[in-house]
């Protein structure tokens, strides 16, 4: 077995004879060198036929991609064209009708705690039968989001409201690549700009495959180096804010221009609901959700409040159907209480 | 903790250099080893140290008290009692809480929080269970003497390096060594524990993490219109080879960390896939469980003594509780269950003139025959691996029907398509078929005592786990690693 491949080689089968010590060494360094040489070159070989998804994903855009991206200077990326937008996602805009259906609809974005299957958009759906729920339930970075209700909004939709939701999470989009380092390709796919080493590391980086995932997987090849998702729940840095707040501009002329309603919904995480972590991302938000002109609810305290916290959640920390109820809920007393006072539509 | 998570590459080095230090003293050693272990055990999960002390006080105590009683069965029968009445509790709540509210219609908040994965079960209970209840019985068998340590038997649970996914260790095979004088001062092989702990992070980083991102999307939309077509086959190969490199990297890590500790443990796996029978499959699958099940559930069932019927009802029992023994759903249940089925037919098979006029064959048709049955053989797991793969009887059921019934314009679709993964699979299988012919060839190991290259040898060895510990790390395919697949077992 190859398991006992030192036990059986270096075992004893093998007759010593005195060696010196600095022979022994020399020995010793020849073998782990050269073996691991041999060993390095087979990687490179391979790395070369194929990369690792999460490293290749960066260096290249996924072949499975739609192209159907143009560069945007306020938010990185916008789409194309409708068409393209809209042959994206088909499946849901053919299952939704006509987008200017004179019908009460809220439009919500997000990310897997809105789109995913039995999260906010399936839960709404369930218990508000008289509205109709616009949700295109698919992942997408955070900027695209923007740039999917000004799609929806320009091509005939009117909702009574949009509900922007976020989660302390959503700063991962734009902490580790911030908006200035979305690198959309001619051909009209997403993709990353990547930081490179100094000369003369470049050319060692860059000319070798295994070096190159090993200088992306340092994490040295990302946008922010000071990210740390760890803090996601803390005050974001000012170069987040910053891009948060061209994500929320361009929301706010998307809301002004089409006179529709926006509220962004700050949603509390598994740490700040069991008193883990502070609420700094919900305060920045509501300040630059404020400065913007948008509406602004924050959820936490229903949250915070409730009776048996630890069946709001799923291991995963998504909400389970009670944490999802809640939310809704939120949702439609914030609705009532007729917030739009406070949104200043021209 | 987790052997793949960043803090174990703080804790190994911290634990590993503070025994280098205190190995030389009995106690001490002993008392680090076990503070360690606990570490490893409650880090970030503190309340479950609460179960797996009062494992190790329980059957301890059962220990001493089958020494010094003369209701030695009762004794046996209320530590094991305990054992597997904790496992239960802990592994079967869900399933009866489920089960029981879709019979009478029960809704609740509690009974949704057990349903959507709340109920967390203490990582490797079901390991340090079988651990206990071995002790147990061999004690009461009068194979070993009773632990007189505490803290020696604390030890023997729960050594971090098997704690969590086995191999399932005897008394014979570590407690033992861990009494004072035999109690390992030195590392057994340094350059064997290496090459064994790189082959296993290699394994399951690169060669089981990557074959989890090709196939996984293709069982979790089994039984939906996107999958149909599909061809579920190769589906089913990957992910027998995914647990296969899974558990075995697991094993790999566990048996060289234990050789830098001084330790040489059982093999748990032996070439599975090349076996000729299910029963031959089982002699080199998980190893050290199967063992267990024989020596500790299938001979006390009655084992091969009795006719026909009572050895297939044994063989039956055995594979069905092995198959609970997995994990709180029925689909294990019904993988256990058709492994007893395939261990009948094979006992069965045995027994006929067939059977003894194909054994008999030589030459080309024997080795075409054994080419055969090693096919036939790895075919049936897979059918089995479908139920332990997909714990939904309805998905099971689907991907078994996407296995006869695929369109040939789809059949390769998805994860299963990708060119990149069979060439990095062939690729390792070339080579650790390579190596293990080299490696158990005369004039190869010849050669290398003629070379007297111990250093140049021992270099080699270290050479290679370096670069395989290096590509582990490089040719991961997520950011994330997948946990492995056992620790929720």
């Amino acid at each position: 077995m190859v398991s006992r491949i030192g036990g059986v080689i270096g075992g004893p089968i093998v007759t010593t004879v005195a060696l010196s010590g600095g022979a022994r060494l020399a020995q010793f360094a020849a073998g782990l060198l050269v073996t691991l040489a041999a060993v390095l070159l087979i990687g490179e070989a391979f790395a070369r036929l194929a990369l690792p998804k999460a490293v290749g994903g960066q260096l290249e855009p996924d072949a499975q991609q739609p192209r159907i991206y143009r560069p945007d200077p306020q938010i990185g990326a916008d789409f194309r064209s409708f068409d393209d937008f809209r042959k994206f996602n088909a499946a849901i805009l053919d299952k939704l009708g006509p987008l200017d259906l004179k019908k009460p609809t809220w439009l919500l974005f997000g990310n897997s705690f809105v789109q995913g299957p039995g999260h906010l958009a399936d839960t709404a759906e369930r218990t508000l039968p008289d509205t109709r729920i616009v949700a295109l339930r698919r992942f997408v970075e955070l900027p695209l989001r923007a740039a999917e209700a000004r799609q929806l909004l320009a091509n005939g939709l009117r909702p009574q409201r949009i509900f922007f939701v976020m989660v302390p999470i959503d700063t991962v989009q734009v902490g580790r690549r911030p908006l200035s380092f979305i690198d959309v390709r001619p051909d009209g796919a997403f993709a990353n700009r990547m930081r490179w080493p100094d000369p003369p590391w470049t050319s060692v980086v860059t000319g070798s495959r295994l070096a190159t995932i090993a200088w992306i997987r340092s994490g040295r090849a990302g946008g922010d180096l000071s990210f740390d998702i760890r803090r996601v729940s803390d005050v974001p840095s000012l170069r987040v804010q910053d891009d948060l707040s061209r994500i929320l501009n361009h929301l706010a002329e998307t809301s002004r221009r089409y006179r529709v309603p926006v509220t962004v919904v700050a949603v509390p995480n598994r740490d700040q609901v069991f008193g883990r972590a502070g609420f700094g991302f919900q305060d920045t938000l509501a300040q630059l959700s404020q400065r913007a002109g948008l509406d602004f609810l924050d959820v936490r305290q229903p949250f915070v409040d409730a009776s048996d916290k630890l069946s709001l959640f799923v291991p995963d920390w998504h909400f389970t159907g009670r944490g999802n109820a809640l939310l809704v809920q939120e949702l439609v007393e914030h609705d009532k209480r007729g917030v739009a006072k406070s949104v200043k539509l021209p | 903790m987790s052997f793949v998570q960043v803090s174990f590459a703080i804790f190994l080095p911290i634990v590993f250099g503070v025994w280098l230090v205190v190995r030389r003293h009995y106690a001490m050693a002993g008392t680090w080893l076990l503070t360690a272990s606990l570490f490893f055990y409650g880090y970030r999960q503190w309340w479950v140290l609460s179960v797996i002390l009062s494992y190790c006080l329980v059957d301890w105590l059962t220990g001493l008290w089958l020494q010094r009683t003369q209701h030695r069965r009762l004794a046996l029968a209320l530590g094991v009692g305990f054992n597997l009445l904790v496992l239960c509790f802990w592994k079967y709540t869900p399933l009866v809480l489920q089960s029981a509210a879709t019979l009478f219609g029960w809704t609740s908040v509690q009974l949704e929080q057990v349903a959507s994965g709340n109920w967390i079960v203490p990582m490797g209970i079901s390991f340090y269970a079988f651990t206990g209840i071995a002790y147990m019985v061999d004690v009461y068998r009068r194979v070993v003497e009773p632990e007189i340590n505490p803290v020696r038997f604390a030890l023997f649970t729960s050594f971090f390096p098997h704690l969590v996914a086995g191999p399932i260790l005897r008394p014979a095979e570590f407690l033992t060594h861990l009494k004072p004088g035999q109690m390992p001062t030195k590392p057994l092989d340094p350059a064997e524990g290496a090459f064994l702990i790189a082959r296993g992070f290699f394994k399951k980083l690169v060669l089981a993490d990557s074959i989890a991102v090709a196939i996984d999307p293709f069982f979790a939309n089994v039984s939906e219109p996107s999958t149909a077509g599909v061809w579920a086959t190769p589906y089913i190969y990957l992910y027998a080879l995914q647990i296969y490199f899974d558990f075995s990297g697991y094993t790999d890590i566990a048996r060289g960390l234990g050789l830098w500790f001084g330790f040489r443990w059982p093999e748990n796996f032996n070439w599975p896939y090349l076996a000729t029978s299910v029963q031959d499959f089982w002699r080199r699958w998980h190893m050290t469980l199967s063992r267990f099940l024989r020596d500790y559930l299938y001979i006390p069932l009655g084992g091969n003594r009795g006719g026909p019927l009572r050895v297939a009802a044994a063989l039956m029992a055995t594979m069905l509780l092995g198959g609970l023994w997995h994990g709180a759903s029925w689909s294990f249940m019904l993988w256990g269950g058709l492994h007893g089925a395939f261990l009948i037919i094979n006992r069965w098979w045995g027994t006929t003139a067939l059977h003894g006029s194909l054994a008999a064959l030589t030459g080309a048709p024997a080795s075409a025959w054994h080419w055969l049955r090693i096919v036939l053989t790895f075919n049936a797991v897979c059918l089995a691996w479908c139920f332990f793969r997909l714990t939904h009887l309805q998905d099971s059921l689907a991907c078994i029907a996407k296995w006869i019934a695929f369109d040939w314009d789809k059949a390769f679709a998805g994860g299963s398509a990708d060119p990149a993964l069979w060439t990095l699979l062939a690729a390792y299988g070339v080579a650790t078929f390579a190596a293990r012919t080299m490696t158990n060839s005369e004039p190869v190991q010849a050669a290398v005592a003629r070379l007297d290259a111990r250093p140049l040898t021992s270099g080699t060895v270290w050479g290679a786990s370096l670069g395989l510990l290096a590509l582990a790390l490089l040719l991961a395919p997520g950011t994330q690693v997948q946990p492995f697949i056992y620790f929720q077992f």
